[in-house]
């Protein structure tokens, strides 16, 4: 027996994607709105003459375009962890399980099968939406007399150039040390809340997102706590290296965590029963 | 085909124990009724043999192979008709073109053939059914798998009279000699000419594991009217004509099961389960309700 078949794999994500069309394209709704709004919200003062606020009216839109496209990336990376939350939405209910588990594929099929429609719906969807909401924008705005160009190609020339610095910085190339272990930090912390968020799909029955969000905010208020102490650490005293090792060792728990959030949701995963009425899936 | 060994089940550990120590076999080409009281554990059993509960003791092997292992190879020749399902809002053709491909012996013919049986239009919209029609459409599903085993839970539930003759039809003609089917049921009346065995479970435990031949072989089912002598009798409860009564059969008389009845009198007269089994000393059971 092959523990991943590949044809069977393609089999089950066109079940899903077909199966789950609708539910899929009312997600992509969702992110159009959510696109759409920020939109409004960030150029629809600005692009009324003479308005402007928070930006002289004269600004030239390059600049502005450039800061909203932060915003928009901002959007994106949550509206990822929110996806990662969602891997596991078809378990909700008993008839789901059933339907999902007796399926005749294993358990690492169903499980990669979910993860990664969930990672391309949620960062090529994204960008998709983004696109089609910017659109619209620029096909309404002229529509009440104003207009402001397209901020897709700032958006896609940020994510083109924050993209290759982060490559060149996680790689060590043209970077000092201490800046790679600062984009592996955030890379790395990142990756550890996607990460928990799809642990959360796959612990939590209902409400997935909401109960993550609050043990997540949870861990960082106890996390908050413990900083006073590592903030009377004279780093002066215990030497450039010891500080360095610290990092390092913060680094790996990170990659740890994020390697046992994995594993424990293809475990939880794996171990689901069609009958389940705690909270939990445990 | 497959067997449960020494199973032990619970709900949580602080929830009593739905089974403990529980064994059973079920062979091929038999069609077998599960039956017993609300909460005995139907519904678990038949989860528990799919796979999809896990036991804290003990195994649930189909071929050999432990179930809970949830391999492809297994699932694919075992199919659940549980009692709610859900199915998408897509044309029946669009369900099949999905799923069938993971169903290597299933048989558009055979599909065809029960939709036609249950009365349903090959061309139908699943989220355009009653509850009635998705129900007939998704057991036709079933039936054309072509799995080995297909457990059934309440499939009469929510069918309407003609349905569920329809029903009985349409199982006894996909039913093979590679096949075992299980359906567990309250509605006795629709099933009871459908089956060729009967499992009875009380108490996380087995009453009854038996052929329908060798039942009717053991015992009569009759209707006395009023006033009618009793004296023979196992069991007795009144019915719109008298009384229906379980008797010994000795003289090989056949006799149309009645498997209320049957269930009744094993709950309320415990030795003639060991009638039933052949134990020694059955023969001085006691007729009840004289």
């Amino acid at each position: 027996m092959t523990n991943f078949n590949f044809r069977r794999f393609g089999l089950l994500l066109k079940r899903d994607l077909m199966g789950n069309s609708k539910k899929y394209l009312l997600l992509l709704a969702g992110m159009f709105i959510a696109y759409f709004c920020v939109e409004l919200m960030l150029f629809y003062f600005p692009s009324v003459e003479g308005s402007g606020i928070g930006y002289p009216w004269d600004e030239p839109w390059s600049r502005l375009l450039e800061r909203a496209a932060f915003s928009f990336l901002g959007v994106s990376l949550c509206l990822f962890v929110f996806g990662m939350s969602l891997v596991f939405s078809t378990l909700k209910t008993k008839e789901q399980r059933v339907d999902y588990l007796m399926l005749p594929a294993t358990r690492l099929e169903k499980f990669v099968s979910r993860w990664l429609i969930a990672i391309v719906l949620w960062s090529v969807g994204a960008f998709v939406t983004f696109v089609a909401a910017d659109l619209v924008r620029m096909l309404v705005f002229p529509l009440l007399g104003h207009s402001i160009p397209s901020a897709v190609p700032a958006y896609v020339g940020l994510v083109w150039d924050e993209g290759t610095n982060m490559l060149a910085e996680l790689m060590w190339i043209g970077c000092d040390g201490e800046d790679s272990l600062a984009m592996w930090f955030g890379f790395l912390f990142y990756l550890s809340v996607h990460s928990a968020y799809l642990l959360g799909s796959a612990f939590f029955r209902k409400q997935p997102f909401i109960f993550t969000s609050v043990a997540g905010i949870m861990l960082l208020t106890l996390t908050g706590f413990a900083m006073p102490i590592f903030r009377k650490v004279n780093r002066a005293l215990i030497g450039e290296d010891f500080y360095s090792m610290w990092l390092y060792v913060v680094l790996l728990l990170l990659l740890c965590f994020v390697v046992v959030c994995y594993r424990l949701s293809y475990r939880l995963f794996s171990r689901v029963p069609v009958v389940q009425n705690k909270w939990f899936n445990v | 085909m497959i067997t449960v060994e020494n199973l032990s089940f619970r709900y949580g550990r602080r929830r009593p124990a739905v089974f403990d120590d529980f064994s059973l076999s079920l062979g091929t080409g038999r069609i077998y009724g599960l039956l017993g009281r609300n909460g005995t554990g139907k519904s678990t059993l038949l989860y528990l043999l799919s796979g999809l509960l896990f036991p804290q003791q003990g195994a649930v092997r189909f071929r050999g192979a432990d179930v809970a292992l949830r391999r492809p190879e297994e699932l694919s020749e075992i199919f659940l008709v549980p009692e709610e399902f859900s199915l998408p809002n897509v044309t029946l053709s669009r369900y099949v073109e999905l799923n069938r491909p993971f169903y290597p012996r299933f048989s558009d013919e055979l599909l065809a053939r029960c939709l036609h049986d249950f009365d349903l239009a090959p061309d139908l919209h699943l989220g355009r059914l009653s509850m009635g029609q998705k129900k007939k459409a998704f057991m036709s599903f079933a039936l054309a798998t072509g799995t080995s085993l297909l457990l059934m839970d309440e499939p009469t539930n929510g069918l309407d009279i003609p349905s569920k003759s329809q029903f009985r039809r349409v199982v006894s003609g996909c039913m093979t000699d590679e096949r075992t089917i299980v359906v567990s049921t309250h509605q006795v009346r629709d099933v009871d000419a459908l089956l060729d065995h009967v499992v009875v479970l009380e108490g996380s435990r087995v009453l009854l594991d038996s052929s329908t031949a060798d039942v009717c072989a053991r015992l009569c089912f009759e209707e006395r009217p009023m006033g009618a002598a009793l004296g023979d009798v196992l069991y007795e409860q009144p019915s719109m004509g008298g009384h229906a009564v379980v008797t010994r059969n000795p003289g090989g008389k056949e006799t149309p099961l009645n498997l209320e009845l049957l269930f009744n009198a094993l709950l309320a007269a415990p030795a003639l389960r060991d009638l039933l089994a052949g134990k020694s000393g059955a023969t001085d059971v006691k007729p009840e309700n004289n």
